[in-house]
Parts: structure tokens; sequence; C-alpha cells
């Protein structure tokens, strides 16, 4: 019985001697993991948000049927900086003029005219009256919600700074380290825990994740970061 | 004082709204970005619309792009006066240099400019043999001038690898002998190591640097214009610079000569906000979402006509896009060279500059009090610097 729990424990050590290393136990560990509800399978690396590169992004939820009729349609629209603005001023209950939009965006009339016809011919947006729109809810920020993980071996730091970067789309953020980090990031777990990101470190002896602070669920902070890496999300998934 | 459009890649109607608010005294023209006839009438165009403002037109002749191997020089064969691949034998006749410069000079007489440029060769060191072709082709340029019978000045360029600035008695000696040219100004680039924005941090060359215009400027009282200078300009217009340029991206506001190597690709650069109170110019996200989110945006703004729309959304990753970034950019350096420059004596401008300083030290303080993070580039590692450049150069000028 001792032989073969030593056994089990070697087969669940993790050798970190890199951040490939961590990544592979990093995502073996996760689906053992109670605190997230995402596989392994279910992220995406190296993911291309507007600003930085998160070594993982998940969703929490699946994509809604209507999402999914709606993704090639989406996926190609908001591959346009122009559109994915104007997306970022909709919202489900507040109608929005034509002359709002033009106003906010800067872009000329006729442009953003052309853009919310195509956008009300595709089902992506509606006309609340004749000259305001609206974001239909399954477009919402709510629809799909991100989790974006930043991995370090030890720069806790840069992992901080990352993550602060990855909040402008991702509902939720949290930074995993090497369990190597532990004395230096608890020293300094408050500046996650006041901008509710979280942190896992990763035990090498036993391959699991150890929760130092759970990430705060927040609204993403810029709407056109959010629909930037939803078009991005869907392209990721459709091509799959 | 005046900050200079630096022309390249993606113009659309950069220049004119810089020359319309006031915030461009001048143009830097970039022949590697234009077919020569589209150049030609480009400057014309310039010239005609903002005739009453005089702003100060000049091309970048971009001739030291012909020593390079592998660059990228864009629509510069398509110049007569190009020729790509040089190499040192190219010029080891003085009837070659001759030739080449004549060329760049003829090329920029019909042009509606207001400053001829001469031709140069990027040098990294002041003993090196391409120092000696640098000074050759000055000296050519201002007979070439003198022979075409052109009342307009002559701007001799000098394109210096950063590390060459660290030699302070060859820089002396290289001053010595360009002062005593009969030339109506200068034209500096320096071409910095670092390719990544900001790049330029070492104080030694930034105060050697400081100490060229200084020399060149006050001492001398030529015209000295400084091409590519973004930020570290705010240190040259307080030893008496004439004008520093500045682009829109990334590439256009600091030199180096890597920029023009091919790549094998990158990534967009993040918009920024130039923060004249943090002399620096941070991240929008995340840098700038935190001051805001910690109630401390009035701290940070500059105060140009753009500012206003940070208070009027929560979403600035969405409001300040390329678009404003720049042109707030240009703004704010034009804003902070005049206050920098405005004294009259590099010793009172010196005072100002070091009063910022140590007020955005003071400001990082608070900043990273309340929670804000920065990486290393839009930190305050860059105040340090200048403090010991600007403490450098005072010992060097003996003010």
């Amino acid at each position: 019985m001792e032989t073969s729990n030593r056994i089990l424990q070697k087969e669940s050590r993790a050798v970190i001697h890199s951040e490939s290393d961590l990544s592979q136990a990093f995502l073996a560990a996760l689906n053992r993991y109670p605190g997230i509800e995402l596989t392994s399978d279910s992220l995406i690396a190296e993911f291309a948000s507007k600003q930085g590169r998160p070594d993982f992004v998940g969703a929490s939820h699946k994509l809604s049927r209507k999402m999914f009729q709606a993704g090639c349609h989406l996926e190609s629209a908001l591959r346009s900086g122009p559109v994915t603005r104007i997306f970022s001023e909709l919202k489900p209950n507040a109608p929005r003029t034509r002359a709002y939009l033009e106003q906010v965006t800067g872009l000329p009339d006729s442009v953003v005219a052309q853009i919310l016809k195509n956008l009300c011919s595709k089902g992506l947006i509606r006309s609340a009256n004749n000259s305001s729109y609206v974001l239909p809810t399954f477009l919402t920020s709510r629809a799909i919600e991100f989790w974006a993980f930043e991995l370090k071996m030890d720069n806790w730091k840069r992992a901080l700074y990352q993550a602060l970067q990855y909040q402008a789309f991702a509902h939720r953020v949290t930074v995993v380290l090497s369990e190597k980090s532990h004395k230096r990031v608890t020293r300094n777990l408050e500046a996650f825990r006041s901008k509710g990101i979280g942190v896992l470190l990763l035990n090498e002896s036993n391959g699991e994740l150890v929760p130092l602070c759970k990430a705060r669920r927040m609204k993403p902070k810029s709407a056109l970061h959010y629909y930037y890496a939803l078009g991005r999300f869907l392209e990721s998934v459709l091509t799959k | 004082m005046y900050i200079f459009g630096q022309h390249g890649y993606g113009k659309t109607d950069k220049i004119e709204k810089g020359l319309e608010t006031g915030d461009l005294g001048g143009v830097i023209f970039s022949p590697k970005n234009e077919k020569p006839d589209n150049l030609t009438s480009y400057i014309r165009q310039i010239a005609e619309q903002f005739e009453d403002l005089n702003p100060t037109l000049m091309v970048d002749p971009q001739f030291y792009l012909a020593t390079q191997q592998d660059v990228k020089d864009g629509f510069l064969p398509e110049y007569g006066y190009y020729q790509p691949r040089l190499n040192y034998s190219s010029f080891v006749r003085p009837r070659d240099v001759q030739g080449y410069v004549k060329k760049v000079i003829e090329f920029q007489l019909p042009l509606r400019v207001n400053r001829i440029v001469s031709p140069t060769v990027c040098f990294k060191d002041f003993n090196d043999r391409w120092s000696h072709v640098s000074l050759q082709m000055a000296e050519e340029s201002a007979s070439a001038l003198l022979d075409a019978s052109d009342d307009r000045p002559l701007l001799v360029s000098i394109v210096i690898g950063e590390r060459a600035l660290l030699d302070r008695q060859s820089l002396d000696e290289f001053l010595d002998i360009i002062t005593v040219m009969e030339v109506g100004g200068f034209y500096v680039i320096l071409d910095i190591d670092d390719t990544q924005y900001p790049g330029l941090n070492d104080p030694e060359v930034l105060a050697s640097f400081m100490y060229l215009v200084y020399v060149l400027s006050v001492v001398r009282g030529l015209e000295v214009i400084s091409g590519y200078s973004d930020l570290v300009g705010l240190l040259l217009h307080a030893t008496g610079i004439h004008a520093t340029g500045t682009g829109w991206f990334n590439t256009l506001r600091q030199f180096s000569m890597g920029r023009f190597q091919p790549s094998t690709g990158g990534r967009r650069a993040v918009p920024r906000y130039t923060s004249m109170p943090l002399l620096n110019s941070i991240k929008v996200i995340p840098e700038l979402q935190q001051i805001k989110e910690a109630d401390l945006l009035g701290e940070v703004l500059t105060g140009t006509r753009y500012d206003g729309v940070l208070h009027r959304s929560s979403d600035i990753g969405a409001i300040w896009n390329d678009q404003t970034s720049w042109a707030h950019h240009w703004q704010a350096l034009s804003i902070s060279a005049g206050s920098i420059g405005q004294s009259g004596t590099v010793e009172q401008n010196l005072r100002n500059l070091l009063s910022l300083v140590d007020e955005a030290s003071v400001l990082y303080d608070n900043l990273v009090t309340n929670g804000i993070s920065f990486e290393a580039s839009t930190g305050p590692r860059a105040l340090e610097s200048w403090k010991q450049a600007i403490a450098s150069f005072k010992k060097r000028a003996g003010l």
C-alpha cells in the first residue's frame, strides 16, 4: 500500500523548469480543480486579445443557439474596427440614435449608416424605432463570460501587470505561478486582491492548484475590448 | 521651440491637422514613403495651404539608408539621387562623393521647401571611416549649394549611433570641426540601439546629446533640428534646440536602423496617453484605466483639447483611439516644449525641466502608493536618467 501510494505521489508530481512545463501542469491540474468551472480542452492558448496575449482564455458558458447561429456573421463583423466600435456603444435597453453613434465614434455618417444597415440585415442588432438601435440580449457582455489566465514562473509583478490588461475584456482574471514564488507572492497578495485578480500556485509535489486568492467576477472594463475578444473567440470556436 | 511632424507611412491628413491646430511648426518629409511625383506635389500642397503660417518644410533625403544592406527603403530607389547597397569603396573617390551630394541637393532645389538638407551616412564611432565620409559630404553640400546660388539655409545632416556619444573626447573633436562650417544649421538624428518604445535611457548618452545641441545652437548660434526625438526632445528644448521631430507611430517617434530591416512580423502598438505631469507616454489600458478608477485622473492629464473625452466615458479603451492618441501627443509635446524653453536662458530652462521631473517623481510615488501598476518603460525609471543627464550636462557645459 505504501509503495503504491509513493508511486501515485510520484506520478502526480509536476516537474516545473519552464513556463511550458507550468502550462502543461496547469492544464492537467485544472480538470481536477473545483474552483474553476472550465476544463482544459475548452481553453484557447495564446489568445490574441486587443491588448496582450493571455496564456489561456476560456468561456464559462457554452455558446447559446442564437450565438452559434449568429456566430459566422458576428465573427466576420467584429474583425472590423469601426463595427466593433459601434457595437461597444450599443446597449440592450437604451436605444442609441444614429446621430449619437456618429458623434461618439467620430465615424462619418455614411460609414455609420452602412454599418447599421448591415448589422440589422444580419440580425446582429435591432432597430428600436426608425432611427435608434439596440443590442439583442444574446449579445451583451453577459452572453459569454471570459476567464483569462496568465502563467509565470515567478515574475509576479509582470503577471499582475498583464492580468490588469486582460481585465479590459475578461470577467475573471487569474494568475498562475509556480510554488517557488510562494513567499514573494504572499507578501504582495493584497496587490492582486485589491484589483480582483485571482492567484493560484502550482504545487510541484502533487501537481495540484493551490488558491491564494479568488478572482473576483467583474464586468469587462472596455466594451470595445470585450467585443474584439468575442470576435476572436468565435473565430477559434467556429474553425475548430 | 517647435515640434515638427515626422512624415511617414499612413499620413492621411495628420500633418494638415497638426499644422492647422498650430501643434506643428514644420514638417520633415520622408521620400521613402512617397513616390517622387507624389512627394513633390504633397510638399507643394502643404506649402500653398499653409503659406500664411510659414511652417518650416524640409526633406530628409535618407541617403543614410544607401549604405545599409537588406534594408526596407520603400520608394527611395525611384529617386534619381539614391543608390542602394553602397559600401565604403563607393565613397573613396572624392568625385563620387561630390556626385552623390550634387544629386541630393539638386533634387531639393525645385521643391517648395525652405531648408535644404545635406545627405549623410550613419556612423557609430567618431573615429570610424564613416564619420569621415559624413564630414566630407557635409563640406561638399556647402559647396554644392553655393554653386547653385540658392539662398535657402543648408542643414547638415548627422546620423550618429548612440554609443558614439559616450566618447566625450571624440565628440568634442567632432564639434570642433563642424562648428566652423559655414552652414545654416544641423539636422541631427540619433540612431538608438533599443527598438522598443521609449528606447533611449542612458543618462550619459542623453547628456552628450544635450551638449551637442547646446554647442551648436547656443554657443555657435545655429539652427538645430533633431529628427525622431519625441519625449527626449524635451531635454533638447531645454538646451536650445530649434525644433524636434516626432511622428504618429512609435517607429516615427524614435530612430533605429533596426526598423529598416525586414521584419518577421510584429504587433500593433497599443494606444497611449502622453501625460506631461508624468513626463511619459503611459498605456491607456491598463495604466490610465487604473488611474481613472482610483479617481486620480486629474493628476495625470496634460491639458490638451482631447482630454475632455476621458472624463465623459468609462470605456476609455474605446474612446481613446490611435487618432486621438497621436493628435494629443503632438499638442502635449508642443505645450511642454514651449513651457520648458520659454525662459530664454539654458540655466532657467533646465531649472524649469528639473522641477517638472521632481513633480513627476512625486506623482509616480503617489500613484504607486495608490496601487497603480506600471511597466518598466512607463514607470519612473526614465526620470532618474533625466536627472542624471541634466546634472552631467551642466557640469560639462560649465553651467
